[in-house]
């Protein structure tokens, strides 16, 4: 006691200086264990229910359609999905109003519709009709 | 010579306000990671090259599809026929929702052209199909 009268009043103080160092370690923490995981996909506009047909002139339909094998038959011409892209290119080229209408048969995988879409998007083809 | 003299200033970068910085990162990090809530059904999503980034979570759903034929909304299973409802009153309360299709590579057209109906009599009709990058 009479020590501690001798030195008056004492300071206590909690160290600082290693603060930086723990917010550092939470920091890395945090950085690791987020997973910004961004959903990616292709992006389509459903057409509405309300909507009523529109009549085209058929020079401005591309048919595109996908039997149950995956095979592709493009205006009746079988094609193969990776040269998809080059033709609607050209079509598109030709006639700027083009727009392509893709039909799956109900037993096509959803796999092959994708890449078909995929390639269509490739191509920048802005009007896309998905047939039922 | 004079030079000389001015060289040996001593120049220090102050610290004093690092942890500030490093905890405002903290809080960032903190804020911008959102916990999934949920996990969806079991599927291998088919790949794609021209994919687009979904903006915000916010107005997204998910409505996944296994190579079963299973479809599950929000961590639950429905009929197909029941999508209608489900999307029509999410539609209401969000008038930018985005449907987001997670569908397996397996899964018959039959099946998503269904969802398809569903979603235009329910007037979703923003549609992200979920693919993996090639």
């Amino acid at each position: 006691m009479s020590l501690l009268k001798k030195n008056g009043v004492r300071e206590a103080e909690i160290p600082s200086s290693s603060l930086a160092d723990i917010a550092f370690l939470i920091l890395i923490f945090f950085m690791v264990a987020t997973t910004i995981d961004m959903d990616k996909g292709i992006g389509i506009v459903l057409p509405s229910a309300m909507d009523s047909e529109i009549e085209m002139s058929r020079k401005n339909i591309t048919n595109i359609l996908i039997d149950p094998r995956g095979t592709v038959l493009m205006d009746d011409k079988e094609v193969e999905i990776k040269e998809i892209k080059a033709l609607v290119e050209t079509l598109q080229a030709q006639n700027p109003k083009m727009v392509f209408s893709l039909k799956a048969h109900p037993r096509t995988k959803y796999r092959i519709y994708i890449e078909v879409l995929d390639q269509l998007k490739q191509a920048k083809t802005r009007v896309i009709s998905i047939a039922e | 010579m004079r030079f000389k003299k001015k060289a040996k200033m001593k120049i220090a970068i102050p610290t004093a306000s690092m942890p500030d910085i490093v905890f405002m990162l903290i809080f960032f990090f903190m804020v911008s990671s959102v916990l999934r809530t949920h996990e969806g059904l079991a599927i291998v999503m088919p790949k794609a090259k021209q994919i687009e980034k979904l903006e915000s979570k916010v107005h997204v759903t998910y409505i996944w599809v296994s190579k079963e034929g299973m479809i599950s909304i929000d961590g639950r299973l429905f009929q197909v026929q029941s999508i209608r409802n489900i999307m029509y009153e999410k539609r209401v309360a969000d008038p930018q929702l985005i449907v987001s299709i997670r569908s397996d590579e397996l899964v018959n057209m039959e099946i998503i052209s269904k969802i398809h109906f569903e979603l235009r009599q329910a007037d979703a009709l923003a549609v992200n199909y979920s693919t993996r990058a090639i």
